[in-house]
């Protein structure tokens, strides 16, 4: 059994030969899914999807989270019925789990194990990626050449090789042997070389009487051997640590280690770590390595590959042996459900539990219940900068200095991912805005994590039950009012009142007319904006522009149905028209002309992170006959801002496709720079605000600036909203590539571009 | 139907055969489902026109799927096709027609599916251009496009002969989901092996794969069934690059394959070998069973197996024999497996993509043997269509879906 289930991780070995941090993770669900003969898989982290394979459309991604958040082994996943699931937590990133789902039958201990082993072996890849990314940033930067550059790529080749070969061997050791811990003794004596040298010991625990024995021991003495026998005691060593706290222990100075084991000090141990060894979910045993070479460290990478032979080795050990009892993990469940995993504060359904109960509370007067949303300003940048685990230690202090803040009986839940919301009662409007400002002002203070300080500023909405008709509809008041003060000020407070209630009509009335008007999409239309290579001259292509005529309101700007589209989910389905409408407009083009036309679309962040997205551009694009070269997909940086590895991944298959995505308002946003190292876009467009302003010293340097990091990027330019020739000019000498605006034509209906094709084969007329 | 072929006789079907067309149809019995079969024989031209015409189909045909040797005349013949038959077409050429009478001499087969309990949808995507997972996706994109029903399906008609199917399939996966069967087979070319080609919106295409989405009130049937029997015990896959394996037990996997056989020939040409080893597959281990995979050539100086799928290191495999027997075997389990899926529905027709090895195994004098189990499930008149294939898709349950050397039965009811 141990070696059939040991051959489903080899078709995942393949994961190191994959350059793409997002490759890896999608080919690991794959495999699973395969190996498990599985129906679904995927990973969920914070209610959201890292990847998933197959949801198709017919399952909902919300039941998916949902089915992978829970904690029951058997789930109804609507509408393939009942399916058992297995999930593995993914340790560095709270909340974060694997998830496989089947309806064929419940997985069993040896597949637990066998997921876990996956996991780490996915980790691994990924993190060995990011190791070499990391090193190739640094000498790119300090210096651009090729050769080195390609270099490094063959050395990450190289390592992964190395690491397939080492796994590959293993698995073939394994594999030939005919029990489990003849199994785990051959990973050990692996372990041995794959550490060079290092002391290998394993321990296991019998459970009758709790005794530690040595299984297996490799590179030690005889005598060492020989104590190691002798002493059975659990609580020993790092091994005994890593089997208390059920985790990998390093200790980088054993010597001086509280925790050492002195006679493994006494051979030339000078650093060590353990890793615990599981049985059906149990520790029963660690694995101990320790190494007396001089100077020697083990590095994160070392630490993976520990984890994986643990995971490994736990393999073996199921094959050899049954779980005879299972936690009962009810009450645990239960808190689960209702909690936030990594601040232990309320959940969103704990908070809507208690709001809902007070507000049937007949002792208590609404007018005196306060709901208060509180947002994070900027956190995504937190997490993105300097990762998940600094963003979670951050998390976890704004919690305490939440609760802090409060009186006994106030309830202080995380809504989502950096939204909190606070509920007390018996206070007045006053009151709730006095603890509206403790908490801003006790935010505003720097948080210190890993000596490093980090200045958030946190926008807090307020707002009384007393109007509200439930639970759900005081915490969207109290998120209005959030968001209110966040687009006025950051790091202010802002209130639910009449004049946001009557903005929030004029909202909700347009947003109907839009809902009505999407399903035909006949009120809309594409107006097209000439494109210009300002070396040549010439047209290059257009920008198609969404244009909304509503019988009633005349046309509707841009500017106000298009944030209204955002949120209320229409904006997906208007992007697919929109690609939909250009691509067959860019098909109708090369009917007119031989030249290859560029056509530009806009596409918002719920259309680009759909799963599906890039399919759809496939077959749009088949089914046209239109080259991907042709099109574009401008994107901003809220885009970035939103999930940047799951818009990244976007990118890049979009790229795949060999369609092109343009970065739009450039400059006007926040941390550009950063997020431009995730994204690697064809070309920036800089914001018409800089080209109004070219004439200016200024805004000059600015935009040569970008102009040289376009270059250096690879990336090409576009400057939008030209208006006038000395602005083209200046433009043209400070090496920008490409120009559009009233200077050589406002956005034009699909009939008027089609005559600039036909007509327009020599440099463009300026039509001012 | 009232505007279709069969006026108000309902659960009718209808054979015609002439010297150059033969044509099945059948009817569902509430008149709301059809499924026409034409198969041209031995045209020396063919023509996309006469075989729409022999189909006389109703105003309310949904989706034509075109199975074609390869030839001279194709893209013509493609184009008009499309152009006469006026609902969309996806289709590929063939390493042969499964035909209802097994007689594999016809040139060109046009299936059209029709009936208001029907919808369809066809779509493409091209590996050359977007790689092969994007391609499979977009090929099954089509599902995206139609409305809902209870039942669906997505046909998926490939290039075999270069990327990796696996992808494609996992591309067409991840679009379709679990809850919709993906089925379908890769395009042949007469067993010249060297250039498949795809049918979309009368375009012939290269490196492509296209679908047919169609959903249905009534379900499909699905039925996989190779007919391989492993022989001797299972080995290590020691030794592997990409898709050439070099070692199996540590012992140079040729040698290790043809001791296996008991075979002690020296194959001095590939050609020779490749026939040898078409009907000696491998089995490689998964959780479900044995997924085959066709041994495509040897390297006689490395003692090495070629695949046309990579077979990592560490993988258990089997060497597999079959014979006219298993075979024949395979190919009722699989239709059976199919039409037992069909809710009770009477069932209007199959689409069979059945590997051209087994073809190989039967010999085409045997061929007949092999349809009329087929017809002896689904009963004597009813439309029998389908191609020889160079690899199989098949995926119901778990999310394993690529086949080779498999028999892969559509039944629509």
């Amino acid at each position: 059994m141990t070696s059939t289930s040991l051959h489903q991780l080899v078709g995942l070995l393949s994961v190191f030969s994959l350059e793409e941090a997002d490759e890896v993770r999608s080919s690991t669900i794959d495999a699973a899914a395969e190996g498990f003969d599985a129906e679904v898989a995927g990973i969920v982290c914070d209610g959201k999807i890292i990847t998933a394979t197959g949801l198709g459309t017919a399952i909902a991604p919300v039941d998916f989270i949902a089915l992978g958040e829970s904690d029951e082994p058997r789930v109804d996943l609507t509408p393939l019925g009942p399916v058992h699931v297995l999930r593995v937590p993914i340790e560095g990133r709270v909340g974060t789990r694997f998830v496989v789902a089947r309806s064929s039958d419940p997985f069993d201990d040896e597949e637990l194990m066998l997921a876990r082993a996956m996991v780490r072996v996915m980790r691994l890849a990924v993190r060995t990626i990011g190791a070499f990314e990391e090193q190739e940033r640094t000498r790119a930067e300090a210096d651009r050449r090729a050769a080195e550059n390609s270099e490094l790529a063959d050395r990450l080749q190289q390592r992964h090789a190395e690491l397939m070969r080492r796994f590959v061997r293993i698995q073939r050791l394994v594999s030939r042997r005919s029990t489990g811990l003849d199994a785990l003794d051959a990973i050990a004596a692996e372990a041995g070389r794959l550490f060079d040298g290092a002391v290998v010991a394993v321990r296991l625990e019998d459970p009758s009487d709790h005794e530690v024995h040595l299984r297996s021991c490799v590179n030690a003495p005889d005598e060492l051997v020989d104590i190691l026998r002798e002493d059975r005691r659990r609580d020993v060593g790092i091994t005994g640590a890593a089997m208390t706290a059920d985790q990998l222990v390093v200790s980088d100075a054993y010597v001086a280690d509280q925790r050492r084991f002195d006679p493994m000090a006494s051979v030339g141990v000078l650093v060590a770590m353990a890793a615990p060894l599981h049985l059906g979910g149990e520790v029963v045993g660690a694995v101990f390595v320790g190494s007396s070479e001089p100077g020697h460290r083990f590095d994160l990478e070392d630490q993976e590959l520990l984890l994986i032979l643990a995971g490994y080795m736990s393999v073996a050990l199921n094959g050899a042996a049954t779980l005879d009892e299972v936690r009962d993990a009810l009450s645990q469940a239960e808190w689960q459900a209702t909690h936030d995993p990594l601040t232990n504060l309320a959940n969103r359904r704990m908070l809507r539990e208690v709001l809902t109960d007070r507000l049937a509370d007949p002792d208590l007067d609404p007018a005196s219940l306060y709901v208060l949303f509180v947002d994070l300003d900027r956190f995504k940048s937190v997490n993105d900068l300097y990762g998940h685990a600094t963003g979670d230690r951050v998390i976890l202090e704004v919690a305490d200095r939440l609760k802090q803040c409060l009186r006994p009986g106030d309830i202080v839940g995380r809504h989502a991912g950096d939204e909190f919301v606070v509920i007390v009662d018996g206070v007045d409007n006053e009151g709730a805005t006095a603890l509206a400002r403790r908490i801003t002002q006790r935010l505003d203070q720097p948080i210190i994590v890993n000596g490093r300080s980090i200045r958030l500023s946190a926008s807090t909405g307020v707002t009384s039950a007393i109007d509200a008709a439930g639970a759900d509809e005081v915490i969207v008041q109290a998120d209005m009012a959030m968001y209110h003060a966040k687009t006025t000020h950051r790091g202010s407070i802002g209130y639910f009142d009449a004049g946001l209630r009557r903005q929030i009509r004029e909202r909700v009335a347009l947003e109907q007319r839009l809902k009505d008007a999407v399903p035909s999409m006949e009120a809309f239309t594409l107006a097209y904006q000439p494109m210009v290579n300002l070396t040549t001259g010439s047209l290059c292509g257009f920008e198609a522009l969404l244009r909304w005529s509503d019988p009633e309101l005349g046309e509707v700007s841009p500017a106000a149905f298009i944030p209204i589209a955002e949120e209320s989910d229409l904006i997906a389905e208007i992007d697919l028209w929109v690609l939909r409408e250009a691509v067959e407009e860019a098909a109708i083009w090369k009917e007119l002309t031989d030249r290859p036309v560029a056509i530009s679309v806009n596409v918002s962040a719920a259309a680009f992170t759909r799963p599906d997205f890039a399919t759809h551009v496939a077959m749009l694009l088949t089914k046209h006959d239109v080259s991907s070269r042709q099109l574009s997909f401008e994107i901003t940086e809220r885009v970035m801002l939103g999930d940047v590895e799951s818009s990244a991944a976007v990118v890049r298959q979009l790229q795949e496709l060999g369609t092109r995505v343009v970065l739009d308002d450039f400059g006007t946003g926040y941390s550009s720079l950063a997020y431009l190292r995730h994204f690697h876009v064809d070309a920036i467009k800089i914001d018409r605000s800089f080209v109004a302003a070219v004439d200016d010293a200024e805004a000059a340097a600015l935009v040569e600036a970008m102009v040289a990091m376009a270059r250096a990027l690879q990336s090409q330019t576009v400057a939008e909203g030209v208006e006038t020739p000395a602005q083209r000019d200046r433009l043209q000498a400070l090496g920008c590539d490409v120009g559009q605006g009233w200077l050589w034509g406002r956005p034009e209906t699909a009939e008027a571009a089609r005559q600039r094709l036909v007509v327009v084969e020599q440099p463009l007329r300026i039509v001012s | 139907m009232g505007s279709g072929i069969f006026g108000d006789d309902k659960a009718a079907q209808r054979m015609l055969t002439t010297e150059r067309t033969s044509v099945t149809t059948r009817c569902s019995v509430d008149g709301r489902r059809w499924m026409t079969v034409v198969t041209a024989h031995d045209m020396a031209e063919r023509r996309g026109q006469e075989l729409t015409e022999a189909a006389s189909i109703g105003t309310d045909a949904r989706v034509a799927l075109l199975f074609a040797r390869p030839g001279p005349d194709l893209e013509q013949f493609v184009a008009e096709v499309s152009r006469s038959v006026d609902v969309p077409v996806v289709g590929c050429t063939t390493a042969g027609l499964v035909t209802a009478d097994g007689v594999p001499d016809g040139v060109a087969q046009l299936v059209v599916l029709g009936g208001p309990g029907l919808d369809a949808a066809v779509s493409a995507g091209r590996i050359d251009e977007v790689g092969p997972r994007q391609a499979g996706a977009a090929a099954a994109g089509s599902v995206l496009d139609l409305p809902h029903r209870a039942h669906s399906v997505v046909m998926l008609l490939a290039e075999g002969l270069h990327g990796n199917l696996s992808e494609v399939v996992r591309g067409a996966y991840g679009t379709a989901g679990a809850t919709i069967p993906l089925v379908g087979g890769c395009a042949g070319d007469d067993s010249a092996m060297s250039t498949t080609h795809q049918f979309y919106d009368g375009r012939v295409l290269q490196r492509s794969v296209v679908g047919a989405a169609i959903t249905s009130e009534v379900p499909f049937g699905v039925g996989v069934s190779h007919g391989w029997q492993p022989i001797g015990h299972p080995m290590l896959v020691t030794g592997a690059e990409g898709t050439e394996v070099l070692t199996l037990d540590d012992r140079p996997a040729l040698d290790v394959y043809l001791d296996m056989l008991g075979e002690d020939r020296h194959f001095s040409d590939a050609a020779s070998f490749a026939r040898f080893a078409q009907t000696r597959p491998l089995g490689l281990q998964v959780r479900s069973g044995a997924q085959v995979r066709f041994v495509g050539g040897a390297d006689v100086s490395r003692r090495s197996l070629q695949f046309l799928v990579p077979v990592p290191e560490g993988e258990l495999v089997w060497v597999m024999t079959g014979d006219s027997a298993s075979v024949l075997d395979a190919t009722e389990t699989a239709t059976r497996d199919a039409l037992s899926q069909l809710g009770g529905h009477d069932p209007l027709g199959v689409v069979a993509f059945d590997c051209v090895a087994r073809r190989g195994i039967l010999g085409d004098d045997r061929l007949p043997n092999e349809i009329s189990r087929v017809r002896d499930a689904i009963g004597s008149d009813a439309p029998v269509s389908g191609f020889y294939t160079y690899g199989e898709i098949a995926r119901q349950g778990g999310s394993l879906g690529f086949h080779h050397q498999t028999m892969v039965v559509l039944g629509l009811a």
